[in-house]
């Protein structure tokens, strides 16, 4: 597997299409909220002029940038913005060097590991104010900012003990869970696996790393690109296997398919192959439906819900399947939120000089939350569901999860 | 109840439209658009029929059109019952809809001059120059989009200036409408600004003896709730206030899209917003379209019927070429347009140009079809402004087609279906 020079890629190459029309700037929710941020277009396609080599920018605003890619959606010239941006990022950082702070949200992993193994006594330092305080005053996460919470049991040994329903199922599936079903919400792994073996799936789970994505939005991409080599290394022999690469994190899933060969820059066979059979669970659900012409059928559930597509989902270009398949179950009602992003971004909002500018954005998802009272905000990103539940008092799940409780007993 | 999917090429008035239709109708309806469409560039009225040559009509003057004109193509009801399902939805949504088609409304432009539109939200609708009486617009202080000396200059109407502050704190950068919006649609800074406009209509009032009856701003009276902020402007003010639509990014165009694209994915219509669609027609006159995925590679897009609902030159519906062709950017349709380059344009820029009237060619049932009425493909329709036989500009028509269009299309296509 190479490296290209991620100068030389065909995203930054985009800027010159930029017609200047503000459609990015008027759509970006951080610039929508904040002047510490001149929007995409500023820092995007007009700066990239001047971010040769030769001409290094000591502009930092890029940093500002959440990332959430809403500006690359809404362009209508095919300009890369958000992708240029999260280059710029890592150039950026590394001249100057990554913070703690940011190597510290890079790494969910290590953190989980050893948060699970003290749960529930790993829980308690986020539940006081006196350390969240010295942690804001010290590595800067800002001491309001939700977390989750560890559960002690992580997924992978869930589903070691787990007795299949479903061994010779005709579609084999790998499951990427990422970092946070395996150590904050094994919940969503579960709907995952009993909703795929309900309809047919043979279901495995590779040994798996952190995809990246957080490395590679706190700038490390030297690190997120070793993360990346490896999990192609440990899923490539499924995929020679026919097996497809399923996940349900939205963020996760658009690393594996899009972001390890356009923002990180890897290139080569295996990479290509790992992003043409990588699935988010709806998308696959959807297709699966269609393929086998599928009619589910869904117990009803009286309920009216509210559901937020978060933003690494648009990304993928696949529209909002969730919404095809909850249209499916009976009795629930449910209004999908306009909102182009809940404001966290991953780990953008737990960043104390950020945490407002988040909190902000999110003020007119919440809005719209408030508005339609429903019983539990829907979405497929965990960090979004964390933010969501932590400024509305609503319950956030996966939309699996309503899925899974949906099939008939 | 028809059954089947349903692709729509564009994220316009008319895609958007068209896509809720035909969600309603129960087909699996997916959009997909290279970037957002146009709604955010309009006025966020829609126009139905306003000028003949110069003139300003008072009534749609459908009849008096060309006959290759799209609104020749439709029945009798499509263009009233398409109006009439825009205005439920957006009551619904919130951003009323005022006017009909018995008569134009008659509303001020930013440039100063009178122009008339068939649907205005009911943001807009004090700013009437029918009505005769005077008319107070503000210019905000460190708002650089909008220039009130020229309504004052080149409006007949008695035009007064009241120059308001912008409470907000010094912008680091140009603030855009979309800024004012949002500051606006936040209780807190909603009171802020509403108490310092206040207190420069009273200092006006002190300094000149009169008193402001109706007030015109820029289209800036929020995002999400705008039927809140007028009311709360309006009682802050104790005077009417109207919005006038400014340069992009369009405050009232935004409004419609949001609540279009909130519709039609609750209805579970699937928008894909970014990867431009290629398309192809066997030989068996089938289309079939491909899209970009976020993993790069090319994803066949089922779809029983396909939609163009691409645009006009300036959203790549049509492209026109060095060479002096012009090529509907899918399917490679036929084009209606003028092989002589030289003729493309009028003498001057301000005139009615022959290229606006460039565009596919369609039958009654809105299918593209070549100059010899030969049918192109089974399963594809067109509608919006990819349509030739219209000048969108001159005869201020635009979103009537679209509307009025996307409806006959969709109609069509649940026939073929069903």
């Amino acid at each position: 597997m190479t490296v290209i020079d991620i100068s030389s890629l065909e995203t930054t190459l985009s800027s010159d299409q930029c017609i200047k029309c503000n459609i990015c700037t008027a759509s970006c929710p951080v610039a929508a909220v904040t002047d510490k941020f001149p929007g995409p277009k500023a820092v995007g396609p007009q700066m990239q002029r001047l971010r040769q080599p030769s001409a290094p920018s000591y502009d930092k605003s890029v940093d500002f940038c959440n990332g959430c890619g809403v500006c690359s959606l809404v362009c209508p010239h095919g300009v890369q913005i958000a992708e240029m941006n999260a280059v710029a990022r890592a150039v950026q950082m590394d001249r100057d060097g990554v913070p703690l702070r940011n190597k510290m949200l890079g790494r969910p992993e290590p953190l989980g590991k050893i948060g699970t193994l003290t749960a529930p006594f790993s829980n308690l330092p986020l539940a006081l104010p006196p350390l969240r305080w010295a942690m804001e005053k010290t590595i800067g996460i800002h001491r309001k900012a939700p977390f989750p919470s560890f559960t002690g049991k992580r997924f992978r040994k869930w589903f070691k003990s787990h007795a299949p329903e479903n061994l010779i199922g005709r579609r084999k599936v790998v499951y990427f869970h990422g970092c946070s079903t395996n150590y904050y919400e094994p919940r969503v792994g579960k709907a995952v696996v009993k909703v795929l073996e309900h309809f047919g799936c043979k279901v495995s789970i590779a040994e798996q790393n952190c995809c990246g994505l957080p490395m590679q939005s706190n700038g490390e991409f030297d690190a997120a690109r070793e993360l990346a080599k490896s999990n192609i290394a440990k899923l490539m022999p499924y995929i020679r296997e026919n097996y497809v690469i399923v996940g349900s994190s939205t963020s996760c899933t658009l690393a594996l398919k899009h972001d390890y060969q356009n923002i990180l820059g890897l290139q080569g066979r295996d990479v290509e192959m790992i992003a043409k059979n990588t699935f988010d669970i709806f998308e696959f659900l959807d297709d699966l439906f269609t393929e086998q012409t599928l009619n589910p059928q869904f117990r009803r559930i009286k309920d009216a819900v509210f559901y937020h597509p978060p933003c690494q989902q648009r990304s993928h270009f696949m529209g909002q399947p969730a919404t095809k398949i909850l249209r499916r179950i009976p009795g629930l009602s449910f209004e999908v939120s306009t909102a182009d992003c809940c404001g966290v971004a991953g780990t953008y909002g737990l960043k104390a000089e950020k945490y407002q500018i988040s909190r902000d954005i999110g003020e007119t998802l919440f809005a719209q939350i408030d508005r339609h009272s429903p019983s539990r905000v829907l979405c497929d990103s965990e960090t979004c569901r964390w933010w969501i539940e932590g400024h509305t008092d609503v319950e956030s799940i996966h939309p699996i999860e309503l899925i899974a409780d949906a099939l008939p007993r | 109840m028809a059954d089947g999917k349903l692709l729509i090429v564009g994220a316009g008035l008319s895609g958007l439209f068209a896509g809720i239709l035909a969600a309603r109708a129960d087909l699996d309806v997916t959009i997909v658009a290279r970037g957002q469409g146009n709604l955010m560039l309009g006025t966020g009225t829609i126009d139905v029929h306003g000028y003949q040559g110069k003139a300003r009509l008072e009534v749609p003057a459908l009849g008096a059109l060309d006959d290759d004109h799209p609104y020749h193509k439709l029945s009798d009801y499509a263009l009233r019952e398409a109006i009439e399902l825009l205005r439920e939805i957006c009551r619904r949504r919130g951003n009323p809809m005022i006017g009909n088609l018995e008569k134009n409304l008659l509303l001020p432009t930013a440039l100063g001059t009178s122009r008339p539109t068939t649907l205005a939200p009911i943001s807009m609708v004090a700013g009437s120059l029918r009505d005769e009486s005077p008319l107070w617009i503000a210019r905000l202080n460190g708002f650089r989009d909008f220039f009130p000396q020229l309504m004052h200059n080149r409006l007949p109407q008695n035009i007064h200036i009241v120059d308001l502050a912008l409470t907000a704190k010094e912008f680091r950068r140009d603030a855009y409408t979309t800024d004012l919006a949002r500051m606006l649609d936040n209780f807190h800074k909603r009171e802020q600004i509403t108490n310092a406009w206040r207190k420069s209509i009273l200092d006006y009032r002190k300094k000149t003896g009169e008193a402001v009856t109706r007030l015109g701003l820029p289209a800036i009276l929020g995002l999400e709730n705008p039927r809140v902020v007028l009311a709360d402007v309006e009682d802050a003010l104790e005077c009417h206030v109207f919005e006038i639509p400014t340069l992009p990014p369009s405050v009232p165009g935004m409004r419609l899209y949001n609540l279009l694209r909130a519709e039609f994915l609750t209805l579970g219509g699937q928008l894909v917003l970014g990867p431009s669609v290629k398309g192809k027609i066997s030989k068996y006159q089938r289309g079939s379209a491909v899209m970009k995925t976020a993993n790069k590679t090319e994803k066949a897009i089922e779809a029983d019927a396909i939609l163009l609902a691409s645009g006009g030159f300036g959203h790549h519906g049509l492209v026109a070429n060095v060479d002096g062709s012009v090529t509907e950017s899918v399917f490679d349709l036929p084009v209606d347009y003028l092989t002589d380059r030289h003729a493309w344009t009028a003498e001057s820029y301000l005139d009615a140009h022959p290229y606006a009237k460039f565009g596919l060619r369609t039958n009654a049932q809105m299918q593209p079809i070549n100059q010899n009425n030969k049918l192109q493909a089974d399963n594809i329709w067109a509608c919006g402004s990819i349509l030739a036989g219209a000048d969108r500009l001159s005869e201020g028509s635009r979103e009537g087609i679209s509307l009025s269009t996307a409806f006959t299309a969709v109609e069509n296509i649940i026939q073929a279906l069903s």
